[in-house]
């Protein structure tokens, strides 16, 4: 059952188009990934979806619904985590939880949802002396309070350690297993990776990849590199590869059957390949080829260190009203 | 309904629960919505009512201006700076529930308020509780509901949340000058246009209702105060729906 869809989505920001044309759908109990570089439209799509904003053009359906027209049904069952939003300082973590579970139908008991955040034994620190991580983890608690159908996570994890990430994502898995669509944005890589069945990657407001995550990393080529042994050319090889100092890098389909026959000739010639390192296609190759396609700064993807969350929305005020 | 009253009870928490917050508006409120009108009439030598009266009217109208329209100016644009009312907004409530809860929230302290205020005058003065109390207890309710709609208005128009409490002391200030807050020797001062135009702001309205409500009256007197206090609502919330911002200009 499509829980969320998206179809032929506009908006721009006079003359900035933030978001175009872009259609997809996301599964009852499905994980999607919405990757790009900041400014690629991710967040706007979001909020487009979450019916913050209204499309230029094009439709968006949450769980059947129209997410502006019927804004109080929707927002009644789904979860959204903004990539930004406050919170009020002076109340503590159980306070906040209790208040907005007020504001909830049918929410979860908050020591549920306090522990499902990892946030249990912070529940009576107020929330100004939490820490970025801890923040974020509360904005997860927000969103999960109702047993919601939909969840939409902007950037969840940013600033959250390696060991309250892997929480997370194993959250997030139980809820699409009990079939909640999950929609995500991340610059983690090996976390879409790690959770997302389906993906779509944005630029300059466009879909330039999109479909199935394992079908998707298939068709595209795993890699071996090593270190080119000292008196060996390039055009010695046996393989096409290209060379970045004394990195070797061969490019191929079946990176396991490159790595044998690197090894096979190294070792009739009695060379060794040090640093020999081996991958199949990773999401991460996958940005970074895009990114020399679409000329995407590179260091715009993270593959797993920390990095400052930024908001990929164009520096204007929202067109968003009471 | 439940989210609003779930909103102002909120509200009402965050703010009875600041000390701050509210030594700095509800204390200094009955300070000065009593305070004037105490020391005029331990002044006077002779009980002039009509003076007392004047000057509590006048102080009242300050005491709703600070409590409504500056603190709600405040309120919402420092929770629209920090991103509260956008994630107050994620969480499924209605716009209206968010501001209607807001406005509950400060119309109950400013009724609150000015009822303590006024107990002080007439338990510490020759002031006499109102003739028609029904209506004068409606009048601060509809006037504080007014000014802070206006408020709603001021965190829509002044850009910068730190400016907002300075933003709204002229019209403070024009409210209490035309209520007779300074006196009736400043009153007598105004030329009579201005006076005439300090009418029109809805602390105009609640002189002259307020004032029938303490004296008694024919209640038909009343349709130009209750038609201006219903054009600055009706204005005020045309300006809001189509101008208040969830999210802060960036």
């Amino acid at each position: 059952m499509t829980a969320i869809q998206a179809n032929h989505l506009s908006k721009s920001y006079g003359r900035f188009q933030a978001v175009n044309d872009i259609s997809f759908e996301v599964e009852a109990g499905t994980v999607f990934a919405l990757l790009g570089r900041n400014g690629a439209g991710k967040t706007t799509t979001i909020e487009l979806l979450t019916g913050f904003q209204k499309p230029d053009t094009g439709a968006v359906m949450v769980l059947g619904l129209d997410p502006i027209r019927d804004r109080a049904q929707v927002r009644g069952n789904v979860g959204i985590m903004l990539q930004e939003a406050g919170f009020f300082p002076e109340l503590t973590v159980r306070q906040t939880v209790e208040i907005w579970r007020d504001f909830t139908p049918a929410a979860r008991p908050a020591s549920e949802a306090l522990e499902l955040a990892g946030l249990t034994a912070k529940a009576k620190t107020k929330v100004r002396q939490l820490s970025g991580d801890e923040k974020r983890r509360l904005d997860l608690a927000l969103a999960l309070l109702g047993r919601t159908d939909a969840l939409f996570l902007d950037e969840p994890t940013t600033g959250m350690d390696p060991e309250a990430r892997r929480n997370i994502w194993q959250v997030v898995r139980d809820l699409a297993a009990r079939g909640t669509a999950v929609l995500l944005t991340t610059h983690y890589l090996e976390e879409a990776q790690q959770l997302a069945t389906k993906l779509a990657i944005m630029d300059r407001g466009e879909i330039v990849v999109g479909g199935d995550m394992v079908e998707t990393l298939a068709a595209r080529v795993g890699r071996v590199s090593f270190e080119l042994p000292s008196m060996i050319h390039p055009g010695e090889l046996p393989l096409p590869a290209t060379v970045r100092g004394r990195l070797a890098v061969v490019q191929a389909a079946d990176p396991d059957l490159a790595a044998q026959t690197l090894l096979s000739w190294a070792s009739d010639r009695g060379l060794r390949l040090r640093g020999l390192e081996v991958r199949t296609a990773s999401l991460e190759d996958l940005f970074l080829e895009l990114a020399q396609s679409y000329d995407i700064p590179q260091d715009d993807v993270s593959s797993g260190s920390d990095r400052g969350s930024r908001s990929d929305r164009p520096a204007v005020s929202g067109d968003a009203r009471a | 309904m439940r989210e609003l009253l779930a909103v102002a009870r909120l509200g009402g928490r965050l703010f009875w629960g600041d000390g701050r917050a509210v030594g700095g508006i509800a204390v200094l409120s009955v300070c000065l919505g009593a305070g004037l009108p105490l020391l005029i009439a331990a002044s006077l030598r002779s009980r002039d009512v009509e003076v007392v009266l004047g000057m509590h009217l006048g102080m009242l109208a300050m005491v709703l201006t600070i409590v409504a329209t500056t603190q709600t100016a405040v309120a919402l644009s420092a929770r629209r700076e920090m991103l509260v009312l956008k994630r107050l907004r994620a969480s499924g409530l209605r716009g209206r529930a968010i501001i209607g809860g807001e406005l509950v929230n400060i119309v109950t302290q400013a009724t609150l308020l000015s009822a303590l205020v006024s107990v002080i005058l007439y338990i510490f003065t020759y002031l006499p509780p109102p003739e028609l109390p029904v209506l004068f207890a409606a009048c601060v309710v509809a006037v504080a509901g007014v000014l802070a709609l206006i408020g709603v208005v001021f965190s829509i128009v002044t850009r910068r949340p730190d400016l907002n409490a300075p933003a709204t002391i002229p019209f403070m200030l024009a409210s209490v000058v035309g209520a007779g807050g300074y006196g009736p020797f400043v009153t007598g001062l105004l030329p009579g246009w201005v006076q005439w135009t300090l009418d029109l702001l809805p602390t105009g309205a609640m002189v002259e209702i307020a004032g029938l409500a303490y004296r008694g009256g024919e209640l038909t007197t009343l349709t130009g105060p209750v038609l201006n206090l219903t054009t600055w609502a009706l204005l005020t919330l045309v300006a809001i729906r189509l101008l208040f911002r969830w999210d802060p200009r960036r």
